[in-house]
């Protein structure tokens, strides 16, 4: 794929750029009520059980993939209150991060799923989505941080 | 005094309403059964004609003008009574089989209030009545006696017919007119209105909203399902247990009557709407998506996931269905059994198909109604369209075709952001749900504005072409034989005997000998006259305007660019019909709903007996839309020619010459509905 991610770092920064810029921005930053790291980092926690569900199915993984794009973009509409965008480039943006996220998480996952190991595709899982969460909240951490501070001045 | 006492006795008796002595002269009394032919009665100056009703239809046996008597032994066929303006009738009508009513349009008094009932045995006379109004009035059975009682009609012709001379020279004036129109070489516009204007009607104030949250809920579809989903139930019990006379059971009455005369005006005002509500592949749909209404999380369909044929990728087979079941619809529409039979068989095979190839394959090349809906609803003023297709151009996801967490990705296997034409948009609605870019919606536009692109790029599609001679010719056929005089044809179709009762075969499925020849005479007729001689004549008028406008293009390309100028023809013509169904039957599905079973129940208490509304107006309401149909089909026909000849003046000849055959066609309906 035309720009796809070397490797899991970059792919983690791709999808920080893309979250800052289509869901942190419209999240209610001064405002008294807490953010937590599940709230942030839903549309990737949403991505991570929809692919673990569909290896387990045996679902097709080109067409289940392209579906995590939509589940990751409304995922998004939702989390700001919006049902629909009309920016079609915040669409493309985020079904394509979404995407991406979901065909890193298979290629990982399924060779572990092809040899019925159970026990570590479940805590493989767990440690990719702990690793991202963390890198996510970090990063969402600085910048919310950094705002707070050029609100208060 | 006794003048102003005799005036208050008139008023207060018209108030009280009695004011009926007012219409026409009609009596009925019983005289013995002899006195029928043998004994000629002397009403002074009034003809006397001897009808025989009989199932079904009526026939003049005997005319008597003074003291001649002119004897028909065998009967009149056609069922036509000629008088002249001004002439006093009297009949003297005699039924060969079971009861029969007489009712004649715009001349009898309303069955409600006065009802004629002709019992076998007994001759009853009417009249006389002085045909005082020039048209073409029909006699009609108002008593119900048996399945194709609805269908038993008898036309008397009041010469001179002005009527009919009048919408004759209107079919050709009409014509004439649209073509000094289109002589200005107006672009992209249907009788003076642009095709370019659309409303978008998600948008429109007050209602849009309203309409968009409604349709983009995701328990619309189930909410306006499984209503239908009842009534088929209660159709299928009505067709196997219910009363075998068709006009009295609900499988007959709401099916034949109310859902095929509504389907018509939805396809010009709702396009595919009905396929919103079909419930027919809905219980496949169900299983499959392993929900009601919800969208599937886990998309884990619960198919064999099959491929379907290429090959049957297109409409060939519903055209063929339809045709078909057209050849066994006096039949269908009058045996409650075959109706129900039908709904099971189409209902298990819309199952089993979405389960084995899903999704929509049922729909899309099979259902019978779908074929024909689907084509007619490219003339409709309804569509589900994109906003902006530049936006489905740049948007990746394509939602509409893969889904997302709020739609399914369109089950007709349909680009629905880059679609142009009706044909197999089932409005479901699903990529008004899926679209994250709020990008769909539905629009209303005028009549015809697909059809001048789709009949360009349509190149081989036979099929459609075909669904257009099928549906067109049928359209007429249906009036010739449903409310014609020619008791044959309806013999042939209903497998019964020519002339004879068929008693015998009510609710029955086994024809006789006799009766298999007469419909295999009629299958020919039918389909000779949709698949053949028909396709024939417009291949040939094809050719000819092709000739006349000197055109590049080969016959076949303008053929089949033509045949979609048909579809508003189509549409209007088959309105006609709805209409007269639905005017002089209102009160059979109405009933049904409180008798289903036609058992004699009265479960909501409903009072309506058969009384046609406004009868004698039919022949007049069906030419006018004709003729509009045909106005509509002229200028369409002339958009398809300028978009595929690129060229004002050869497009004009083009049409001028199809413009010929649509005008003929016209005639040749006002003389079956007025003439």
């Amino acid at each position: 794929m035309k720009g796809e991610p070397k490797n899991h770092r970059e792919l983690f920064q791709k999808i920080n750029d893309v979250l800052v810029r289509r869901y942190w921005n419209r999240l209610a930053w001064f405002e008294n009520q807490p953010l937590s790291s599940d709230k942030v980092c839903k549309p990737v926690h949403e991505v991570f059980d929809y692919v673990l569900s569909a290896i387990k199915m045996g679902l097709d993984k080109r067409s289940e993939t392209a579906y995590c794009g939509s589940l990751f973009l409304y995922s998004v509409l939702r989390e700001t209150q919006r049902r629909f965008t009309s920016d079609v480039n915040e669409a493309n943006e985020l079904h394509e991060v979404g995407k991406e996220l979901a065909l890193f998480l298979w290629n990982g996952l399924e060779k572990e799923f092809s040899e019925n190991d159970q026990v570590n595709l479940t805590a493989r899982i767990e440690k990719l989505k702990s690793e991202i969460s963390d890198y996510l909240w970090n990063e969402f951490s600085k910048i919310r941080f950094r705002r707070l501070e050029g609100q208060n001045e | 005094m006794s003048e102003i006492r005799r005036m208050l006795i008139f008023v207060i008796l018209l108030m009280m309403g009695f004011g009926s002595f007012l219409l026409p002269s009609v009596s009925a009394h019983v005289v013995s059964e002899k006195d029928w032919l043998n004994d000629p009665h002397d009403h002074g100056d009034a003809k006397i004609v001897y009808l025989k009703a009989y199932q079904f239809g009526f026939s003049i046996k005997a005319i008597q003008e003074g003291s001649q008597l002119e004897v028909f032994p065998e009967g009149s066929e056609p069922s036509i009574l000629k008088v002249d303006k001004g002439d006093r009738v009297v009949f003297r009508i005699i039924s060969e089989d079971v009861t029969h009513g007489f009712y004649i349009d715009g001349y009898s008094p309303s069955p409600v209030d006065q009802k004629i009932v002709i019992q076998p045995g007994k001759i009853v006379e009417v009249g006389p009545i002085t045909f005082d109004r020039s048209g073409k009035f029909k006699i009609r059975c108002s008593v119900t006696c048996g399945p194709l009682h609805p269908f038993m009609v008898g036309d008397i012709r009041v010469n001179p017919n002005f009527g009919y001379y009048s919408y004759a020279a209107g079919s050709l004036l009409a014509g004439i007119l649209t073509l000094a129109y289109l002589r200005r070489g107006p672009v992209n516009r249907m009788l003076g209105i642009s095709l370019e204007k659309e409303v978008d009607l998600l948008r429109v104030r007050g209602i849009g909203p309203i309409l968009k949250r409604i349709l983009q809920w995701r328990g619309f579809h189930f909410a306006v399902i499984w209503p239908g989903l009842l009534i088929f139930a209660v159709v299928i019990v009505a067709g196997f247990v219910g009363n075998p006379v068709g006009n009295k059971n609900f499988s007959i009455a709401v099916v034949w009557i109310l859902w095929f005369a509504l389907v018509e005006f939805m396809i010009l005002f709702a396009g595919r709407s009905w396929c919103t509500v079909c419930p027919l592949p809905a219980l496949g749909e169900w299983i499959a998506r392993r929900r009601l209404y919800g969208v599937h999380r886990i998309r884990k369909w619960f198919t064999f996931g099959l491929k379907w044929p290429g090959s049957l990728n297109n409409m060939w087979l519903g055209s063929l269905l339809f045709l078909t079941m057209s050849l066994i619809i006096p039949w269908l529409v009058t045996r409650p059994v075959v109706s129900g039979l039908l709904f099971v068989i189409l209902i298990s095979v819309g199952t089993i198909l979405y389960i084995t190839h899903p999704p929509r394959n049922f729909c899309r090349s099979i259902c019978p109604a779908g074929a024909y809906i689907g084509h007619d609803s490219n003339a409709s003023i309804y569509s589900v369209r994109s906003r902006d297709k530049g936006i489905c151009d740049l948007h990746k996801a394509k939602e509409c075709i893969r889904g997302s967490p709020e739609g399914y990705g369109c089950p007709w296997r349909l680009y629905p952001g880059g679609h142009d034409e009706n044909t197999y948009c089932g409005q479901c609605y699903e990529c008004l749900k899926s679209c994250p870019l709020d990008n769909m919606t539905v629009k209303i536009r005028m009549i015809g504005k697909d059809l001048a692109h789709m009949a360009v790029k349509a190149k081989n599609r036979f099929d459609e072409a075909w669904m257009s001679f099928i549906r067109f010719t049928l359209g007429i056929f249906y009036i010739l034989v449903f409310f014609g005089p020619y008791a044959w044809i309806k013999d042939w179709g209903n497998m019964g005997v020519n002339f004879g009762a068929n008693l015998a075969s009510i609710g029955l499925l086994v024809p006789g000998i006799e009766g298999v020849v007469n419909w295999f005479r009629w299958a020919i007729m039918v389909a000779g006259v949709s698949l053949v001689v028909y396709p024939a004549i417009f291949y040939a008028f094809s050719w000819i305007s092709k000739k006349v406008a000197k055109a590049e293009e080969d016959t076949k390309r303008i053929f089949l660019a033509f045949s979609y100028g048909l579809i508003p023809y189509i549409v209007f013509i088959w309105v006609a019909f709805a209409v007269a169904i639905l005017l002089v039957f209102w009160v059979y599905p109405i009933t049904a709903f409180s008798d289903p079973l036609g058992w004699g129940w009265n479960l909501l208490g409903f009072k309506f007996k058969w009384d046609p509304i406004h009868p004698q107006s039919l022949p007049y309401v069906l030419s006018s839309l004709a003729i509009l149909g045909m106005a509509l089909s002229i200028n369409s026909t002339y958009n398809i020619a300028r978009e595929m000849f690129k060229d004002h003046s050869r497009a004009y000849r083009a049409t001028s010459v199809m413009a010929l055959l649509h005008v003929v066609s016209a005639i040749v309906f006002v003389w079956v509905v007025a003439g």
